[in-house]
């Protein structure tokens, strides 16, 4: 149970910085960081990407979490490829290096790290 | 009591693990040379089977499952280990046991599949694998407090040097006992508090069970994992030059031109050997057996046959030591990442890269390894794409035509010319492969790109063992291909080239009078435009079985239609004399195109569940191989005049 709400709280701080485009400004979507820059996982939602995904409602979310995008993961833009700067590749913790396009990182919303 | 009868007879388990975790490395340590690959083997895509035999003497079977994340299969590759591990395989019994290979400098996902397989009810024995760099790299991992925590127990291993399999082997088989034990007593004593963990509970996890997994991980971890190791230096190192934009670019090119160049040039010395070992055997024939039918089979029927097929094996098993050695130290998915957006660019997912490379040796696995992609129609593109890759079976025949054909003399300071035409015909078939995938994707096949979802693994130095243990297997493969089929097959085009006998006071060569000359002469008008003559319209009908075939037959059907020191000098010779320049490589460019290999048909097939695709394939490649050769033999005939 307490799992349960630790992670439904996670969603609620992500829908609230997500509908009040006001507030905090050092969330960003993964895709919108820099090579080098690091962030933590605030917030996996489908409903930050610009297109639908090719994948069923629901899919995108549930391979990201299966990769370790997971909510208060620390994560670090490490490579990003030639043309258009796509895909990425994205360090995760210190262990996992994992490649994805900017198109699907759009669903991550992270908080900038110094 | 089933379970108790099974106990007795055979144990058999699962092997379950994230990708690049070491499970096959794991599973090589297990099971030694007693491994069997049922058909042509993907890296790991296909299921591989093994045996060892436990401390008490009992022989325990070892399944080897495709590497997944998640028992939420997202492939049909998953979907393999998904359902092996609960048992829904048709004419797989589930397994006994399983053992979660996890990779010691990367335990989240590892223990987030073992938390899941947990609910499956089966008992779990967690391989804690690559210890040896978890250690060097800072990880301090407290293994009593993790199996506590877990539940389950934890042996630390390293798999490439055999490293805790004893430990390993003797904590499946006491887990298995207790586990029939409990099973018996829950069923006399029907204990309904006991059997709930050991049943089956396992369901798909939602977004939300999926994050409880991981919060439940971060509390096992911060527990258990005294010290936070650090990444390795190296890969970091490597990752800055080969993952760069450009650098990596021009790096990934470089590689697979020096790995063609050394297929080459490595080759030529075993191939020399093997070649002149068969002449001396067919001499050795020639002298002992009296002139006839006997001789003549022997000698150009199944000699002559085999060993032209045969000689290409040193160019094979190099292509795939190169292959293998790449995947291996975890080049291959920088490869993918690298190529990603340009497979993008013409529709496709980066992971069909690596099922394209596999093609560069044979597009059977090829094919075969396609089912790591998610998107149907994806993959059916890749599918259709995937015999344009310039297989091992064409080098025969390229090899054959380039050396009789194009001099060997060195260009630019550095590069050969006959290496630098193999290396064209290679980018020729590569860039023909995107335009029909572009093709494709834009006007027939039409879908969403699929998203990319990879792990890039730490580089690693690649394990002999392994290595060798992976191109034994395909030079199994490949022998028991050329031994039984090619075989056949050389023997029926001698009998085709050999009967019906030339009358007597005959003026035409003997081939002419046979069945393989009435095939061919009644071919050579469709193929006169293109500058076949009727020896290669005869050698395409049986290199329909194995593109490798037409070389073996090419060979049969000259060795008898010449002259006997025109036998002695070789088929290469033959070819300069018998082929014109623009013959020659209007010949070449049908190879690259034409869907001479029925397996490769066959696979599709079976790949695709229909008919549909591999007529669609044959259709498509036969118009391209046609039209090209067509455009090729003409240009060359105007240039050369």
């Amino acid at each position: 149970m307490q799992v349960k709400t630790a992670a439904a709280h996670a969603v609620d701080l992500g829908l609230k910085s997500c509908n009040d485009l006001a507030a905090p400004q050092n969330f960003f979507s993964l895709c919108d960081l820099k090579k080098g820059e690091r962030g933590e996982v605030v917030l996996i939602s489908e409903k930050q990407l610009d297109s639908e995904s090719a994948l069923p409602a629901g899919e995108l979310e549930k391979r990201l979490l299966e990769m370790g995008f997971v909510e208060g993961t620390e994560v670090t833009l490490e490579h990003e490829g030639m043309i258009g700067k796509d895909p990425i590749a994205v360090l995760i913790r210190v262990c996992s290096l994992v490649a994805l396009r900017r198109k699907e990182a759009q669903a991550i919303l992270v908080r900038k790290i110094s | 009591m089933s379970s108790q009868v099974n106990i007795l007879t055979q144990t058999r388990i699962a092997l379950v693990g994230n990708p690049n975790c070491g499970k096959t490395a794991l599973f090589n340590a297990l099971t030694g040379s007693r491994q069997k690959v049922a058909n042509y083997a993907g890296v790991t895509v296909e299921k591989k089977e093994g045996a060892y035999l436990s401390p008490k003497g009992k022989k325990v079977k070892v399944v080897d499952l495709p590497g997944t994340y998640s028992l939420r299969a997202r492939s049909p590759d998953e979907e393999v280990t998904r359902d092996v591990v609960l048992g829904k395989f048709a004419n797989e019994s589930i397994p006994d046991a399983i053992i979660c290979v996890a990779d010691a400098t990367n335990l989240h996902l590892g223990l987030r599949l073992v938390l899941e397989l947990k609910k499956v009810g089966k008992p779990i024995v967690l391989a804690l694998n690559m210890m040896d760099v978890a250690r060097k790299r800072g990880y301090d991992i407290d293994i009593k407090l993790l199996s506590n925590e877990l539940g389950v127990p934890v042996i630390p291993t390293v798999a490439i040097r055999k490293n805790g399999i004893n430990e390993l082997v003797a904590a499946v088989e006491q887990e298995v006992g207790k586990f029939i034990t409990e099973n018996s007593s829950v069923e006399t004593t029907n204990n309904q508090n006991n059997s709930s963990h050991l049943k089956c509970v396992w369901t798909e996890p939602n977004a939300i069970e999926v994050r409880s997994y991981h919060k439940e991980v971060e509390r096992i971890l911060c527990v258990a994992n005294r010290k936070q190791g650090f990444a390795s230096e190296w890969t970091k190192r490597l990752d800055a030059f080969l993952l760069h934009p450009v650098f990596g670019l021009v790096t990934l090119l470089a590689i697979l031109f020096l790995v063609f160049q050394a297929v080459f040039t490595l080759s030529e010395y075993p191939n020399g050997l093997i070649e002149s070992s068969f002449a001396a055997l067919q001499g050795l024939i020639t002298e002992y057996l009296p002139d006839g039918i006997l001789r003549s089979l022997i000698s150009d029927g199944i000699i002559a046959g085999v060993g032209s097929v045969l000689v290409f094996l040193p160019q094979i098993l190099s292509l795939f030591f190169f292959l293998l050695l790449l995947e291996d130290t975890g080049y291959m998915a920088r490869a993918a990442f690298l190529m990603d957006k340009l497979m993008g660019g013409v529709g496709l997912h980066g992971r069909a890269f690596i099922p394209l490379l596999s093609s560069f040796g044979c597009a059977i696995p090829g094919i075969m390894s396609t089912r790591t992609i998610e998107s149907k129609k994806d993959r059916i593109i890749t599918i259709l794409i995937a015999p344009l890759m310039t297989c091992s079976a064409r080098l025969p025949v390229y090899t054959l035509i380039i050396a009789a054909f194009i001099p060997s003399k060195t260009i630019l300071g550095f590069a050969n010319l006959q290496g630098l035409v193999m290396f064209g015909l290679y980018v020729i078939g590569i860039i023909s492969a995107l335009v029909v995938a572009f093709i494709l994707k834009r006007f027939f096949i039409k879908g969403n790109v699929h998203p990319l979802l990879m792990e890039l693994p730490t580089y690693k130095l690649p394990s002999i063992k392994n290595l060798f243990l992976g191109l034994t297997t395909r030079a199994k493969l490949f022998l028991s291909k050329a031994g039984t089929l090619i075989l056949a097959l050389m023997v029926v085009i001698w009998f085709l080239s050999t009967f019906p006998s030339a009358p007597e006071g005959a003026t035409l060569p003997d081939i002419d009078y046979t069945f393989a000359g009435m095939i061919g002469h009644f071919f050579e008008p469709f193929l006169a435009p293109i500058g076949f003559n009727w020896q290669i319209a005869i050698a395409l009908i049986p290199g329909m079985a194995a593109r490798e075939v037409a070389v073996a037959a090419l060979g049969t059907v000259y060795a008898i239609s010449g002259s006997e020191d025109a036998v002695a000098e070789g088929l290469k010779t033959m070819l300069v004399n018998a082929w014109t320049l623009p013959t020659a490589l209007s010949f070449l460019t049908w190879y690259i195109f034409a869907p001479q290999c029925a397996p490769t048909l066959a696979v599709a097939k079976r790949e695709t569940n229909s008919w549909v695709w591999p007529t669609v394939m044959f259709t498509y490649m036969f118009g391209l191989a046609y039209l090209c050769s067509f455009i090729v033999f003409h240009v060359t005939q105007y240039l050369i005049r």
